[in-house]
């Protein structure tokens, strides 16, 4: 136990370097085929990826080939276990990986069907990068490189996520508009005609002659009645108004059921003097 | 409205647990764990676990897989807080209180558990039901997970099935679990595939070069692997919307006194992280407190408000960190105010702390639709508790007296002039009326 422990003492970890590998591949060849037939072919090796983005159409494929060599074992052995064309988004590192067919002759084949692309890979101007790895068991140091940029052609808006708990877009409510009203210089003007027209009839009536010519024999006669009827009215007025500013109705009713029967009962005794005054002809 | 049944209370806060190891922690769920050994496993393989777990105030049961008395219930209620399981090889040896129903039942009824699957043998059927339940796709037995490119060349030099994981690559939610960044983690098993679920939290993950393979199909080239790339986890979990959390570990010999011994090796702290998530005592968040209040006011959470009252709205929330609730600070929980469509969403600024807890505050205009109005914090995470509360208030018209006035609107001076002309007029016409008469009495003739 304690011996395993002191061996155990440093994992190593193999690190894949395309120069020292064992495992290799050649004559690889990237074309991107179609129905109708092959749109483009384009070269690539270990060293030296594709220099553009491979753009793959919607009913297209891109073919790997390649040959696959072992340095270890050239001759009995070409096939590595695990032999992946992975490809994955740089931006959220999600990837796909395509098993490659390779022969007995170290012949390999892979095809990236535009269908098989995994949906999270598709959007608009997302390129997707292209790696190659040969490993296999065994002491043969690995390969993983990687060859160049493909971008899946997507024309519609990008494939909604998976559900994610995370924050909302916030909202604010919009209000409706408060109302609008007409400047008050207008709507003074208007107010302004209405005087006008309460001048003008009140005007009138003076040319017309109405005068209060009997004001002070008619107090005199009934003091109490002509006061008490104005002053009642007056106050009556005074009691709507207040109650338009906001007393309740009330204070309204209390102000009113003290002022009615005032207004009533001094309002008789004046209408008795102005018949009496009817009655001399003096009205 | 906490879902923590009794038990003593004591929080883990996240910056603290890069740093916290086999410290003084507590579940906020209790302290009874069951451990369901597989008789196949020799329990003094796992003694440096077991331990860690003593020294965190478990109480321990160590029952065996095919216990005839062994339940997960007591009388309808649950007599264990957690438990951990472990798997025997055959279906038999699983006694049926512990199939997928039971385990879901013991969830819901707020217990967590962690589910070690044996290195070899994954594929017992209720464990495969249980897991389908969660959304994780357990892989086929006797499948392996292996990768030529970090592997431990002592242990595994041809096969290449022990395999060595990177921190900083392979832990998916740093911020939750989180292991010392110069140390590896060493793991030996196979892996399985997670669906979309937005209740999993996914734990551990394999590096982008591994994948799982069956030997017996398999031998020579892997053409249909079960799962590759960092799509293959390693130790997953979920926690269900009453905040219980499960977890599945690939395989129970990273938890082993061999894997934790090894050099360089995370693999005590990363169960330590592992069991401190799954046992409710990280990533733990409660809500203090709730109060709605018309802005500038001191009355609480009334029933009614008015159209376009400014209102205040205060949340307070929590985290355990080990022993205490202490303030949790995050800038991104959100208030909705909603009557069947969210009419706001805002962000709820965090004012200060208040006690032990964080005081977060926002105050906005009540929309000008009156109605049923809720109050709905709905604060959830991948890996924290979730935290959801809804309040329901009225929201009122306006009152007939809480309309602008007429001698405030422009429009109305035309109307208000003609009444008080019209009164004045009236009262002159009175005046006029009454006391009018001839200016002079005309002289009686006489004859």
């Amino acid at each position: 136990m304690l011996l395993r422990n002191i061996l155990v003492a440093s994992l190593a970890v193999c690190v894949s370097s395309p120069f020292v590998s064992a495992w290799t591949f050649s004559n690889a060849t990237l074309a991107i085929n179609e129905r109708s037939g092959t749109l483009e072919t384009r070269l690539f090796s270990m060293s030296v990826p594709l220099p553009d983005i491979m753009s793959l159409p919607s009913s297209a494929l891109a073919r790997l080939r390649f040959t696959v060599r072992s340095d270890l074992t050239p001759d009995t052995n070409n096939k590595p276990h695990q032999a992946y064309a992975i490809i994955e988004d740089p931006v959220t590192k999600l990837e796909s990986s395509f098993a490659v067919d390779v022969r007995e002759n170290g012949r390999a084949r892979v095809d990236i069907d535009y269908k098989t692309i995994p949906t999270a890979l598709l959007g608009p101007n997302k390129p997707l990068t292209m790696t190659i790895v040969l490993a296999s068991f065994g002491t043969e140091s690995p390969l993983k490189v990687e060859i160049g940029q493909i971008q899946p052609v997507y024309n519609g808006p990008a494939p909604a996520g998976p559900l994610r708990f995370g924050p909302k877009p916030e909202i604010t409510h919009r209000f409706r508009p408060d109302p609008k009203f007409v400047s008050s210089t207008i709507s003074l003007f208007f107010s302004a005609i209405i005087v006008f027209v309460a001048i003008v009839l009140i005007g009138n009536w003076l040319y017309l002659g109405a005068m209060p010519f009997k004001l002070l024999t008619a107090l005199a006669s009934s003091p109490l009645g002509h006061l008490g009827f104005f002053t009642s009215i007056v106050a009556m007025e005074i009691a709507f108004f207040k109650y338009y500013l906001g007393s309740t109705i009330f204070n309204l009713i209390a102000q009113v059921s003290v002022l009615a029967p005032i207004a009533f009962l001094s309002g008789s005794r004046a209408l008795r003097e102005v018949r009496s005054r009817r009655l001399k002809g003096e009205w | 409205m906490t879902p923590f049944g009794p038990g003593i209370i004591r929080i883990l806060g996240f910056p603290l647990l890069a740093l916290v190891s086999i410290a003084f922690a507590l579940s906020t769920t209790g302290s009874k764990l069951l451990v369901v050994l597989d008789p196949s496993i020799n329990k003094e393989d796992y003694s440096i676990f077991f331990d860690d777990l003593k020294d965190r105030d478990f109480a321990l049961d160590f029952r065996s897989a095919n216990d005839p008395h062994l339940s997960l219930f007591n009388y309808g209620e649950r007599a264990y807080d957690h438990v951990i399981l472990t798997l025997p090889p055959t279906q038999k040896a699983l006694g049926p209180n512990l199939l997928a129903k039971p385990l879901l039942e013991f969830m819901t009824n707020g217990g967590n558990l962690l589910v070690l699957l044996n290195p070899n043998e994954h594929a017992l059927g209720s464990v495969r039901e249980f897991a389908r339940e969660l959304d994780i796709h357990l892989p086929f037995r006797d499948t392996k997970l292996v990768d030529h490119f970090h592997f431990d060349t002592v242990a595994s030099p041809n096969l290449h099935d022990t395999v060595i994981l990177d921190p900083a690559t392979s832990l998916v939610s740093p911020l939750i679990l989180q292991v010392a960044r110069s140390k590896k983690i060493v793991y030996s098993g196979s892996a399985f595939a997670l669906g979309n679920n937005q209740l999993l939290f996914p734990i551990l993950r394999a590096s982008d070069t591994a994948y799982v393979y069956d030997p017996a199909e398999e031998l020579l080239a892997s053409d249909s692997p079960f799962v590759s790339g960092t799509q293959a986890y390693l130790v997953a979990g979920i926690q269900a919307r009453n905040n219980a959390r499960a977890v599945i570990v690939a395989s129970s010999s990273m938890l082993s006194n061999d894997a934790i011994n090894a050099a360089d090796s995370a693999n005590r702290e990363l169960a330590a992280g592992i069991t401190k998530w799954t046992f409710q005592e990280s990533a733990v968040i409660k809500l203090a407190s709730v109060t709605h209040k018309l802005a500038n006011t001191a009355e609480e959470n009334p029933l009614i408000y008015r159209v376009k009252q400014n209102i205040t709205y205060e949340a307070e929330i929590s985290e355990w960190i080990g022993d205490k609730w202490v303030p949790f600070v995050a800038d991104d929980v959100q208030l909705e105010f909603t009557m069947l469509d969210p009419y706001y969403r805002l962000t709820l600024s965090p004012v200060g702390a208040n006690g032990d807890s964080e005081l977060y505050a926002t105050t906005f205009q009540a929309p000008d639709q009156h109605g049923m109005f809720t109050f709905h914090l709905n604060y959830k995470r991948t890996g924290l508790s979730y935290v959801e509360d809804k309040r329901t208030v009225t929201l009122r018209h306006f009152g007939h007296n809480e309309f602008l006035r007429s001698f405030e609107i422009p429009n109305a001076y035309p109307y208000i002039t003609s009444v008080v002309l019209v009164v004045v007029a009236w009262l002159l016409f009175t005046v006029l009326w009454v006391f009018s008469g001839p200016e002079k009495v005309p002289e009686k003739k006489t004859l």
